[in-house]
């Protein structure tokens, strides 16, 4: 049933495509041409995860090719089957990005949670039921890459855009959906662009089961956690300067809610993730 | 053989060949127009022309226009300063059906830019 209201929805859009960017303006890409910009600076997105490592952010890529109706655009490879200049309806796919919070990026760190470097943390004790209320990331088995595919909205306006993406997991890895609304608003400020970007995340229990949960089949003594639906709001503010055609200041703020439905999971430390990052981007292509 | 011409901002493609359907033929120029920028519409003088084998009655339409129509002829010629965007289309047609039709179409020499639908440096 649901398949049939999602097919009765993309067909309401099967007119074709529109030439959607009349002018050379701001968030416009030619049709055909790749385009690449790396951004050299200082920034890192914390992780939330007990023993998760930040992720340094020193070189930014910014990687987009659009034909006229596919496209590619960092890391979401997508199909248009609408755009005007207000609109655009597009069917997408991309790797979800909860794993990243898993991956570990110096291989000699192994289970050091308390500072004692024992195994088995101290609340721990035989013959007791207690558990291991805060878990680390390498007690836990390997999460999952997981593959979503869905449609995204966007509609765009003179200087606003808002986006609105459905996705569901297609390789059976978590067996849910997330989705995502976020609105953007655009003001020229010394002499560059700022802009701010609110966005309301929602994933479904089953997602936040796969990553965050701690299950039966983990380690016997590590805290139990099922998880639930979770609602997670993410600030951005961003400004962005050209200095010449191909070079330009680059710089920006993002704030992500955990609710608590990530928090009460033994695996999370933190109730945000936080990303920054200052630099200079060159435009090749 | 095409015949190129420039007017203002635009290339216009004239002569084209005449294309025929069973004992009708035709030829509409200019065929296509190359404006400077995708949202510039074409302004040209329109001309058709036709002639068949027998006496026919004819109309014909620009977009849904009806702009002339000919009664027991022959033959045919019609030409009018015109504009348009886009793909638009010329057709020659009797009281029950087309007998022949033609897209003139814009190309632009600006490359058509399309809307990033994916926020700038996402990528973490």
């Amino acid at each position: 049933m649901k398949s049939v209201v999602w097919l009765f929805i993309l067909c309401l859009f099967c007119s074709g495509s529109a030439l959607a960017c009349a002018t050379d303006k701001d968030g416009c890409t030619e049709s055909g041409q790749f385009q690449l910009s790396v951004a050299l600076g200082a920034g890192q997105r914390s992780n939330p995860l007990y023993d998760g490592d930040s992720f340094p952010m020193l070189i930014l890529p910014d990687f987009s090719y659009y034909a006229d109706s596919w496209f590619i655009d960092n890391g979401t490879i997508g199909y248009s089957l609408e755009q005007n200049d207000q609109f655009a309806v597009s069917l997408v796919t991309r790797l979800n990005s909860e794993k990243g919070y898993f991956q570990r990026w110096f291989a000699g760190n192994v289970i050091t949670l308390n500072s004692s470097g024992a195994l088995l943390p101290p609340e721990v004790e035989t013959g007791t039921e207690k558990f291991m209320s805060a878990v680390s990331i390498e007690h836990v088995k390997k999460r999952p890459t997981a593959l979503d595919a869905g449609v995204q909205f966007n509609w765009f306006g003179e200087q606003w855009q808002s986006r609105l993406n459905l996705w569901q997991d297609i390789n059976s890895k978590y067996n849910g959906q997330n989705a995502s609304l976020s609105w953007s608003r655009f003001w020229p400020l010394a002499g560059g662009q700022f802009d701010l970007s609110a966005t309301l995340f929602w994933k479904s229990a089953k997602l936040i089961d796969a990553y965050y949960g701690v299950g039966e089949d983990e380690l016997y003594y590590l805290e139990r956690y099922r998880g639930r639906d979770s609602w997670q709001p993410e600030l951005r503010l961003g400004w962005q300067k050209a200095l010449t055609p191909s070079w330009s200041v680059l710089t920006f703020y993002r704030y992500l809610h955990l609710d608590d439905a990530m928090t009460d999971s033994p695996l999370v430390q933190d109730d945000s993730v936080q990303t920054w990052f200052v630099g200079m981007s060159y435009r090749f292509y | 053989m095409l015949g190129l011409l420039f007017a203002g901002n635009m290339l216009l493609v004239n002569a084209q060949p005449p294309e025929c359907r069973a004992e009708l033929c035709w030829s509409v120029s200019p065929a296509f127009c190359v404006s400077a920028t995708p949202e510039q519409s074409c302004e040209a003088q329109l001309r058709v022309s036709w002639n068949s084998s027998k006496v026919q009655d004819l109309c014909l339409y620009f977009a849904q226009q009806q702009m002339q129509c000919w009664q027991q002829a022959q033959q045919g010629q019609w030409q009018q300063l015109l504009s348009w965007s886009g793909k638009t289309e010329v057709r020659l047609q009797n009281d029950t059906q087309v007998l022949l039709h033609k897209e003139l179409i814009v190309l632009s020499r600006q490359p058509e830019k399309r809307r990033r639908l994916v926020a700038p440096w996402s990528v973490f």
